[in-house]
C-alpha cells in the first residue's frame, strides 16, 4: 500500500503544487538561461518623462515606476534579461515572466500562475513561443501578429499587453536610444 | 510472484523517469543570486487585483438590457433581461466557491444560475460539484453578453440546448495531454412534464420551444439522473473545436411517460484569423417516448396542440469581421459585423400519431453590429429574419446593451 502512495506521488507531482502555479520563477529562470553561469536582479526606476512614453506606446497607465529586473550572465557577458509581471485576464491575474535577448527580442514567455478557471491555455507552448523574436518595435497585438486561442481571447489579450509592457521597459532600461 | 516483480518492474521505469527527467532539467543551471522569498513575492498576486476581489471573496457578474422591435402588428418589447450577480469565495487555493444569480426580467425571476465548489487537485483532474452549468456547447457556459456578437443567444441555445441549462450534480474536469480539455459530470436530468396542484401544466416539453421551458433545479424531483460531458481542443491558437453529449430519463418516475431517456449531441468549431471569425455548432436530440409525453399533455390539457417531437435536429454557421482590425490595428475598440445562418428544426421526427407542425421548420437570418469600447462592455443591434416551412415567421429589430464585470 505504501508503495502505491509513493507511485502515485511520483506520477502526480502535481499533487504538490497549487494547480495554477505552472513553474515557480526559480525553476523559470533555470531553464530558460541554463547556459548562464548566474542570474542577479537589478532594480530599475523610470523618470516621470519614461513612465508617459511607455504609457502612450501601450495606450494603457503603468501601474509602478520601479521594476526588478533579472539579469542572466556568463563573467562579464550578459546573456539576457526577465521580467515578472501581472496582467489581468478575465476575472484574475495572469502571473507571467518574459525573457528578453542582449538584442532586445524576446527570447521566452513563461505564464507562471494562472488563476482562472478557463482560458488556462495561454501557457501552452503553441501560443507563447509566437512571442518568440518579437521586438518593441513590433504590433504584438492579438489578431495581428499574434494568433488568439478561441475562448480565451482575454487571457490572450492580456498575456499579449504584458510581453509589450516588458519589451517597452526593457527597451528604456537597456536599449540604445 | 510474477505480481511482485511486474510491481518491481514498473517501480523501476517510474523511478528511472522521473530521474532522468529531474537530470535533464539540472544538467546546466545557473546560480540564482536572487532570494526565493523575493522571487515569491514577485511572482504573487500583491499589487494587481481585481476590483472585484476582497481577499478571498470574489464579485462578479452580468447583464443584459434587450430592446426586440418585432415587425408587424406584434407589441414590442424592451427588457432588463439579466442581471446576474455573481459570488465567489477562495477557502484556499484549492476549494473554491462560484456562484451567480440571475435576477431574470427586471427581478421578477430571481434564479440560481449556479452555485458550485471546485476542488482543484491538479491541472488534468479536477472535481467540481454542485448546482453546474451543463457543459452543452459553448454558450450555456460563457455566456457573458459581450462573449457573443447578437443581442439574443443563438436559436439553437435557446429551444433545441436550454437555456441557462443546469443540473444539480458532481463531476471532474481538467486537461489531457495533447490539448484536450475535458468535463465529465452526473447530474439531475430535465423534467418532461410537471403538473401543479390542479393537475395543469406547470411546465413541460413542447414541439416549438423544444426543452427550453425548463427551470427545475431546486424543485427538481431528483429520480432521474443523466450523464454530460464535453471535450474540447483549443491547442492550436485561432482554433477551437469541441463536442458535447447529455444521456439521461426525463420521465421522473411518471409511469404514463415511462422513462423519456433524451440523448443530446453537438459538435462545435471556431476559428479566428485575420480579423474574421467563423463559428458553427450542429445540435441534435433523440427523445424516447415522445408519444407518452405527449399523450399526458393532452391529459392534461385537452386543448393541447404543441407536440413534443422525438427528435430535433439544429445547426448554425456564422461569419464576423472586427472591422477595426485593418483599419485601425491600434485601438482596443472593437467593432464587429456579422451574419449567422440558422435552420433548426423542433419536430423533425414525430412520434407516431402525431403530425409535424411545419412552422417549428424554421431558418433564422441574423445580421448585425457590436461595439466593444472595452472587452467587458458590448453594444448590438441586430435584425433577424424568420420563416418556416409554413411560410410563417415576424422578422426583428433587436437592440441591446451587455456588460460583465
Amino acid at each position: 500500500m505504501r508503495r502505491l502512495f509513493f507511485f502515485l506521488f511520483l506520477l502526480f507531482p502535481g499533487l504538490l503544487n497549487a494547480e495554477t502555479i505552472y513553474l515557480k520563477p526559480t525553476e523559470a529562470l533555470k531553464i530558460i538561461f541554463h547556459e548562464s553561469k548566474e542570474v542577479v536582479s537589478e532594480k530599475k526606476t523610470l523618470t516621470d518623462a519614461q513612465k508617459l512614453s511607455i504609457e502612450k506606446k501601450l495606450g494603457s497607465k503603468l501601474e509602478k515606476k520601479e521594476w526588478t529586473v533579472y539579469v542572466a550572465r556568463t563573467g562579464r557577458k550578459i546573456d539576457g534579461y526577465a521580467l515578472i509581471d501581472h496582467e489581468m485576464g478575465k476575472s484574475e491575474p495572469i502571473t507571467f515572466l518574459t525573457a528578453i535577448t542582449p538584442e532586445g527580442e524576446v527570447k521566452a514567455v513563461e505564464v507562471l500562475v494562472y488563476r482562472e478557471s478557463i482560458g488556462s491555455e495561454v501557457h501552452e507552448g503553441r501560443f507563447v513561443k509566437q512571442y518568440r523574436g518579437k521586438k518593441a518595435s513590433d504590433p504584438i497585438r492579438v489578431g495581428q501578429d499574434i494568433a488568439n486561442i478561441s475562448g480565451a481571447t482575454i487571457s490572450s489579450r492580456a498575456v499579449t499587453r504584458g510581453v509589450k509592457r516588458a519589451l517597452l521597459l526593457w527597451e528604456v532600461f537597456y536599449g540604445k536610444v | 510472484m510474477k505480481k511482485k516483480w511486474q510491481g518491481f518492474w514498473a517501480g523501476l521505469f517510474v523511478s528511472l523517469f522521473s530521474v532522468s527527467l529531474v537530470w535533464a532539467q539540472t544538467g546546466h543551471e545557473p546560480t540564482i543570486k536572487v532570494s526565493e522569498e523575493e522571487l515569491q513575492k514577485a511572482a504573487s498576486e500583491e499589487g494587481l487585483q481585481r476590483s472585484g476581489n476582497f481577499g478571498p471573496f470574489h464579485l462578479f457578474g452580468y447583464g443584459e438590457l434587450h430592446y426586440n422591435g418585432k415587425i408587424g402588428p406584434t407589441p414590442n418589447e424592451i427588457d432588463f433581461h439579466r442581471f446576474v450577480l455573481g459570488l465567489g469565495y477562495d477557502f484556499n487555493d484549492r476549494i473554491k466557491l462560484r456562484s451567480e444569480l440571475d435576477f431574470e426580467h427586471a427581478f421578477k425571476e430571481p434564479e440560481l444560475e449556479f452555485a458550485y465548489l471546485d476542488f482543484l487537485i491538479q491541472p488534468s483532474f479536477n472535481v467540481r460539484a454542485g448546482a453546474i452549468l451543463v457543459p452543452m456547447g459553448v454558450l450555456n457556459q460563457h455566456h457573458e453578453p459581450p462573449l457573443f456578437y447578437s443581442v439574443e443567444r443563438p436559436e439553437i441555445y435557446r429551444v433545441i440546448i436550454p437555456t441557462s441549462w443546469q443540473g444539480a450534480g458532481a463531476g471532474f474536469h481538467g486537461q489531457l495531454p495533447g490539448g484536450l480539455d475535458y468535463e465529465l459530470y452526473g447530474l439531475s436530468s430535465l423534467i418532461a412534464v410537471q403538473l401543479d396542484d390542479t393537475g395543469a401544466i406547470a411546465q413541460s416539453f413542447s414541439g416549438s420551444e423544444g426543452f427550453h421551458d425548463d427551470h427545475s433545479i431546486g424543485e427538481a424531483p431528483g429520480r432521474d439522473f443523466g450523464a454530460a460531458g464535453r471535450l474540447e481542443y483549443k491547442e492550436i491558437p485561432g482554433l477551437r473545436v469541441g463536442s458535447s453529449f447529455f444521456l439521461g430519463n426525463t420521465g421522473q418516475g411518471n409511469s404514463a411517460i415511462g422513462g423519456g431517456f433524451l440523448s443530446m449531441v453537438e459538435g462545435d468549431a471556431k476559428y479566428s484569423f485575420e480579423g474574421i471569425d467563423l463559428d458553427g455548432i450542429l445540435a441534435f436530440t433523440n427523445l424516447t417516448d415522445a408519444g407518452n409525453i405527449d399523450h399526458v399533455l393532452i391529459a392534461a390539457d385537452p386543448t393541447f396542440t404543441d407536440f413534443v417531437g422525438s427528435q430535433m435536429l439544429g445547426w448554425y454557421v456564422e461569419a464576423a469581421y472586427h472591422l477595426f482590425h485593418h483599419l485601425l490595428p491600434q485601438t482596443e475598440h472593437d467593432l464587429v459585423v456579422f451574419t449567422r445562418f440558422e435552420d433548426f428544426n423542433t419536430q423533425s421526427k414525430m412520434p407516431a400519431g402525431f403530425a409535424a407542425d411545419p412552422a417549428n421548420d424554421r431558418r433564422t437570418i441574423t445580421t448585425g453590429i457590436s461595439y466593444l469600447p472595452i472587452p467587458q462592455v458590448a453594444i448590438k443591434a441586430d435584425y433577424m429574419i424568420n420563416w418556416s416551412q409554413a411560410n410563417a415567421g415576424v422578422d426583428q429589430f433587436n437592440l441591446g446593451l451587455g456588460f460583465y464585470y
